[in-house]
Parts: C-alpha cells; structure tokens; sequence
C-alpha cells in the first residue's frame, strides 16, 4: 500500500456542504478498492503569497491515504478530473506527493504571510489606508520660524 | 641588459589569488543529519524560507552549501510550493 497525500486550495467561502462532497469522494473511491484515509486536515482560511483569481485568502485542506499501487494511477486521474469538472468552482488548485513508507505522520505547517512586508508602495498605502505618501500638511503662518531663533 | 617587470600583471596576481581560494570544503547539512534531510518538504516554508533570498530566488548551492542530491531535493519542494502559493514567486506580486 502506497501512501500519498493531495494539497488542496479551496476558495476561501468554501461551504461546508462542499468540504464534505470532498471528504465522501475521498473515503468511497479509496474503500472500494481496499484503501484507506489517512488524515483529513483542514489548515483553514490562510493569506496566499500572491492572488489567486483575485482572492488573497485561500483554504487548504490536506488529505493524507493509502491506496494499493495497481488502482493509484487510475484514481489520480479520476480525481484530477473529479476537481476540473465537479469542483471547479472552488477548487483552485491541487498537488498530490508520494510519500516514503517511513515518513512520519506529523508534518510542519507552513508559517503565515500575515506579517510579510507589503511588496509595493501602493500596497503598502492600501493597508494603512492613507491616500498617499505626502498626505495633507497644515502649514500655519505661526509656526514659521523667527528670525531670533536662527541667530541663537 | 637584464630585462625586470617593475609592475608585476594583475592577470598574474588574480590567478595566484584564485588557485588559493580552493580551500573550503562544503559541507552538506543534510547529509550530516538525518532529522533535517526528513524536514524536506513543501509545507515546511520555515525551512524552505532560509534558502531562497530577499527576492526570494533560490540560493545557489555554493552559497547555502548544500551538495548536488539535497539541492535538486530542495529546489523541487520549493517549486511545489509556490504553485501552491505557500511562498511567492517574486517580491513584487500585487
């Protein structure tokens, strides 16, 4: 029995009803032919590094299972054509691994973009919400300096 | 009359410089240890963040060290994991 494991990227209004149409295919299609799941992890919503079809949230979900080596390449392809044609509305991307038979079963999660510095100006002003880098200086006549001051 | 060069050739100094630079051997941290060749993975971006640069391209092996086998192995999981938008491709994305 061969251990693999899929990362999927969800939209990240993905509904409940969806992830379970994810998880139901995932343990009928593997227990029809002796295999098994693994894990089911939803990670949740996470900021992407770059926009995804204009979402810079996305939910992962990583599923973990074992299948026998004879029925894994046919059910990879079903399963990619089970994410085009039935999930395409939420699914955005996905990358199915094969993992060694010794490989452990805890993982590192990756670390979160949320304190990534902003790459650009503009994106910079859109999250601190100024209107630009200059905004608005009220220069009054009082405080203009005096001609004393310069002199000391 | 006996010829003598005054300026000794840079061409001459700079190959002398080189042919003595040989001497650091790399040292593969993966293959030292097990534990950190097992954290290889495209969801680990702590890991894979240390070798990619401030505009996040990936570090050459001469500069992190790493020896032919681990650097495929690395650079592979670190292209996964831009498809997957755990790590960016580029430092200006939006």
């Amino acid at each position: 029995m061969l251990r693999y494991e899929t990362l999927i990227l969800a939209h990240p209004e993905i509904t409940g009803d969806e992830i379970n149409q994810l998880e139901r295919y995932f343990s009928t299609h593997l227990s029809d032919h002796k295999g098994q799941v693994d894990a089911f992890d939803q990670w949740g919503k996470m900021r992407l590094s770059f926009p995804i079809k204009k979402n810079d949230y996305g939910a992962y979900i990583l599923v973990r299972y074992q299948a026998a080596p004879e029925f894994a390449s046919s059910f990879m392809k079903e399963l990619e054509n089970f994410f085009r044609i039935k999930c395409s509305e939420f699914v955005l991307r996905s990358v199915t691994v094969k993992l060694a038979a010794d490989a452990p079963t805890t993982y590192e999660k990756p670390e979160t973009n949320e304190s990534a510095r902003p790459a650009s100006v503009e994106s910079f002003l859109k999250d601190n919400k100024m209107d630009g880098l200059l905004s608005s200086v009220n220069v009054d006549e009082e405080d203009s300096i005096d001609e004393d001051e310069i002199e000391a | 009359m006996s010829k003598f060069k005054l300026k000794i050739s840079s061409r001459i100094l700079k190959k002398k410089v080189r042919k003595s630079s040989f001497s650091n051997p790399k040292h593969c941290r993966f293959c030292t240890s097990k534990e950190q060749d097992a954290l290889i993975d495209y969801k680990n971006t702590g890991l894979l963040r240390s070798f990619l640069t401030e505009r996040y391209k990936i570090l050459p092996a001469k500069v992190s060290g790493n020896c032919s086998f681990h650097q495929r192995k690395l650079a592979n999981h670190i292209k996964i994991a831009r498809s997957m938008a755990l790590l960016p491709f580029c430092a200006l994305h939006r």
